[in-house]
């Protein structure tokens, strides 16, 4: 009986309007199948879509062909004009309404963004800053992010450019976006997508510093300054940068981010500050996920292979030198793209080496 | 035409120029931006990313230039269609200023930037920033221009609708729907039902309220400048309903790779390849129009931007169809690609066409010819050979990024580098485009002063030889 009522309710319709899936993990990302055409709807469907344009290329050929008499409606009858325009485009609204309400009831998955209004996020980069994920996505609205970054992963992003760092795992789903207010997904991509900039850089301190300054971490980035936003502003906005990719249940339970402080020895502890202050937060993640550049963890005593094939043991010195001349041995797999370090003091390296020492 | 009716159209017409004047210069500044973005950072410490810069762009593109200048035609053609003056003309000329007002409010909301202000702030839809009080005032002045033309019809003295009636009042009432649709309706949805009522204005703004009003003008101008009946009346036929029909369901094919439903997409790629129809219907009845009376294309400047325009849709829109599907759309979303077909639409097509008509209409306005013919050639040429340059570098550069992306799999600054030269060609040849844009507009304003009499049945360029001079010298004057 519930198969008939949907098939009578999708003849009105038109157009298999109720395969629409309702399960919160049915998605295992696809695999890219960017040549053949995805045939997903019912047999249903494809006769409707048949007989549609079969209807409409037999008002094609008697337009055409047909008697042209006066007093016909296709004639003279126009006065009927303003009436048949509009049913024929709410008819077409009613399409998209129908999957936009049920769109709400969709479960949200775990990783899903849902962050309240009011409700703020402590840094877990460490620095005690706080700001409002919610009022950060507000920020992002107005200053218009969206015109260059998307918020949804394809699966043909994973391992390239666009989504950098990112895995089969974090292509996006229907439940990712439930809690959302309003979405802003993006049409177009002159910078990465954000999807998971906060797993890959859980910290405000540099967010801010890269939304004021952009290409005093990426030289050849060309992405605009928004010095002129003010400090609640900037924020909010790297709280909400921070909320994208984490799971909200982690972040409020402060599991996000480096080590705590305690255990490290001072130099260490200085080495931490470093990584944050100088940005390499930025490109080098120290749980171990992929990013811009090599991961920390476990680099120090491992063994690298070059760009140009030479192995290479990441002691003491290879780490000094690729802080202070990074692009002359650069790690196979990864773009040239580090800005040297030369101002450091020999105490700044040693203090990051020893940071990285630790990280095992 | 009455003095009442020139004053509005008028108001609209002039208001678009200025408003054309401005659009497309920033986007030049834009482009710039893309190559040297430390240079021109200044213009961030005036709280002007290029972020805001963009919608600065296409606001003042589809509701100053465009939207202004068609309302100015429609007001001028629907009377002489339906043989009766305007309707309402006050209520006409005030919807003028609100609408001005709301172009000028929008920039000035943007530029303030408010965040969490449900009337002052962005909204999240592209093309549909404008916050809400001005969205309220473009209501208002879109419901008094409909009241005005309504009514203009209805009292017609000729029985009969011509098809351009059809696609300009059509196209207000589609115009009605889709920013209601797209404005408010949109806002009673969360998650990616939200996003899927974004699409129905993202697309269809150009769909349902640029194509039917451009096409109108097209269907308008063609003919009476060309001195030669409507080709084919049942392809007119054909042209509207597949338009009407067909248009509203393709917004999704923006959102074709979104966690989406996937017959919705499918319904959004078979709807755009559907679009087929109409854009042949209409582009063959426009181009075979004038062929009785070719040299009437080279005579008659409005009929050679409308031919110009419709050569420009035709292109845009057989690219269209083949670009939503699949096997083309995997490749080149994200990229300029679409950007450049983006512009192809707008200030190819529809902007010859705002131009043909407003060379058509500045003598009947003003009673004066615009003077210079050289001038003229010049905006044409720069249209017909600097935009299609740009279009191409503007999409040569997609295919850079599409290929480094998709391909190569390069990273973003491998892909910044790749792309830096074919972001320099289509700045240098965008800078020819917005030279004509800007040379057209000085023409027009020159021509109020300096344009030589213009009497009805003449064309509306003087010709080249003998110079002309309006004016008579001092000595005669002296004498």
């Amino acid at each position: 009986m519930r198969g008939f009522s949907r098939f009578a309710i999708a003849l009105a319709f038109g157009f298999g309007a109720f395969a629409f899936p309702v399960t919160a993990h049915e998605s295992q990302p696809e695999p890219v199948r960017p040549l053949s055409s995805p045939a997903e709807a019912s047999p249903f469907y494809w006769a409707l879509v048949g007989v549609a344009s079969l209807g409409i290329l037999a008002f094609a050929v008697w337009t055409l062909y047909g008697p042209l008499r006066e007093r016909r409606w296709t004639t003279v009858g126009y006065h009927a004009l303003g009436a048949l325009v509009l049913l024929i485009t709410l008819f077409t609204l009613v399409l998209y309404i129908i999957p936009a309400t049920q769109a709400a009831r969709i479960p949200p998955t775990d990783r899903a963004w849902d962050w309240k209004p009011g409700e703020t996020l402590e840094d877990p980069g460490g620095s005690g800053l706080t700001g409002e994920p919610y009022r950060g996505y507000l920020v992002y609205l107005t200053n218009g992010c969206t015109y260059c970054h998307t918020l949804y992963l394809r699966p043909q992003d994973i391992e390239t450019g666009w989504g950098e760092g990112a895995g089969p795992e974090d292509v996006s789903q229907l439940g990712d976006f439930v809690n959302y207010p309003f979405t802003m997904l993006g049409t177009q991509r002159d910078g990465p997508d954000l999807t998971i900039i906060g797993r890959k850089i859980p910290d405000m301190v540099y967010q801010i510093e890269h939304l004021k300054d952009p290409r005093k971490f990426k030289p050849r980035s060309i992405m605009p300054s928004y010095r002129y936003l003010s400090e609640r502003d900037l924020r909010d906005l790297a709280a909400f940068l921070v909320s994208l990719g984490n799971k909200p249940a982690d972040l409020r339970a402060g599991r996000v981010g480096p080590p705590a402080p305690t255990g490290l020895s001072e130099l260490a502890q200085k080495g931490q500050q470093l990584y944050r202050q100088l940005g390499c937060v930025g490109c080098h993640t120290v749980d171990g996920s992929p990013s811009s550049g090599p991961t920390w963890k476990g680099l120090f005593g491992s063994e690298r292979v070059l760009a140009d094939g030479t192995r290479i043991v990441a002691d003491e010195a290879y780490l000094r030198e690729s802080i202070v001349d990074p692009n002359t041995k650069v790690v196979e797999g990864f773009p040239a793209i580090m800005p040297a370090y030369p101002q450091l003091t020999d105490e700044e390296l040693e203090a990051l080496i020893e940071f990285i020492k630790g990280l095992q | 035409m009455s003095e009442q009716e020139k004053r509005v159209v008028k108001l609209w017409f002039f208001s678009s120029l200025v408003w054309l004047a401005l659009g497309p210069l920033i986007g030049l500044f834009q482009s710039l931006q893309f190559l040297w973005p430390d240079a021109l950072s200044f213009v961030e410490s005036l709280s002007l990313p290029y972020s805001k810069l963009r919608i600065f762009h296409t606001n003042l593109v589809i509701y100053g230039w465009i939207g202004m200048g068609f309302i100015a035609a429609i007001f001028y053609i629907v009377p002489r269609l339906c043989d009766v003056e305007l309707q309402l003309p006050k209520l006409a000329y005030g919807a003028g200023w609100v609408w001005n007002l709301a172009v000028l409010l929008d920039l000035i909301l943007i530029w303030a930037g408010i965040v969490g202000n449900p009337w002052l702030s962005i909204q999240p839809y592209e093309y549909a920033e404008a916050p809400l009080l001005v969205d309220v005032l473009i209501v208002a002045a879109a419901v008094m221009v409909l009241a005005s033309v309504h009514s203009t019809v209805l009292r017609r003295r000729r029985q009969k609708l011509y098809v351009s009636v059809w696609y300009l009042l059509g196209g207000l009432y589609t115009t009605a729907i889709t920013y209601l649709v797209g404005n408010f309706l949109v806002l009673a949805f969360t998650g990616l039902g939200n996003q899927m009522l974004h699409a129905w204005w993202l697309h269809n703004a150009v769909g349902l309220f640029i194509t039917p009003l451009g096409l109108g003008i097209a269907y308008y101008i063609i003919p009476i400048a060309a001195k030669q009946p409507i080709y084919s009346h049942r392809l007119s036929i054909l042209g509207f309903w597949t338009l009407m029909a067909f248009y509203p369901g393709t917004g999704l094919h923006h959102f074709l790779q979104m966690p989406m439903p996937r017959w919705i997409g499918e319904f959004a790629v078979i709807s755009s390849v559907l679009l087929a129809i109409p854009v042949l219907a209409v582009v063959v009845n426009h181009l075979a129009t004038p062929r009785l009376n070719w040299p009437r294309v080279i005579e008659s400047f409005p009929l050679r931007f409308a031919v110009l325009g419709a050569v420009y849709y035709l292109i845009t829109c057989i690219q269209g169809p083949f670009q939503t599907t699949h096997a083309v759309n995997w490749f080149v979303h994200f990229t300029e690609w679409v950007q450049a077909h983006a512009h192809l639409a707008l200030a190819g097509a529809f902007t010859s066409f705002g131009m043909a008509a407003g060379i058509y209409l500045f003598p009947r306005l003003t009673g004066r010819k615009l003077y210079s013919w050289r001038l003229m050639s010049w905006v044409f040429w720069l249209m017909a050979v600097a935009f299609p340059l740009f279009y191409l570098g503007f999409t040569h550069s997609g295919l850079v990024v599409g290929i480094s992306v998709n391909i190569l799999n390069q990273t973003i600054y491998e892909s910044l580098q790749a792309v830096w030269l074919a972001r320099l060609f289509r700045t240098l040849m965008g800078a020819g485009v917005v030279l004509a844009f800007l040379l057209f507009i000085y023409l027009i304003v020159r021509s109020l002063t300096r344009g030589p009499a213009w009497r009805e049945g003449e064309d509306e360029v003087a010709p080249m030889a003998p110079v002309p001079n309006p004016r008579p010298l001092a000595k005669e004057v002296a004498a």
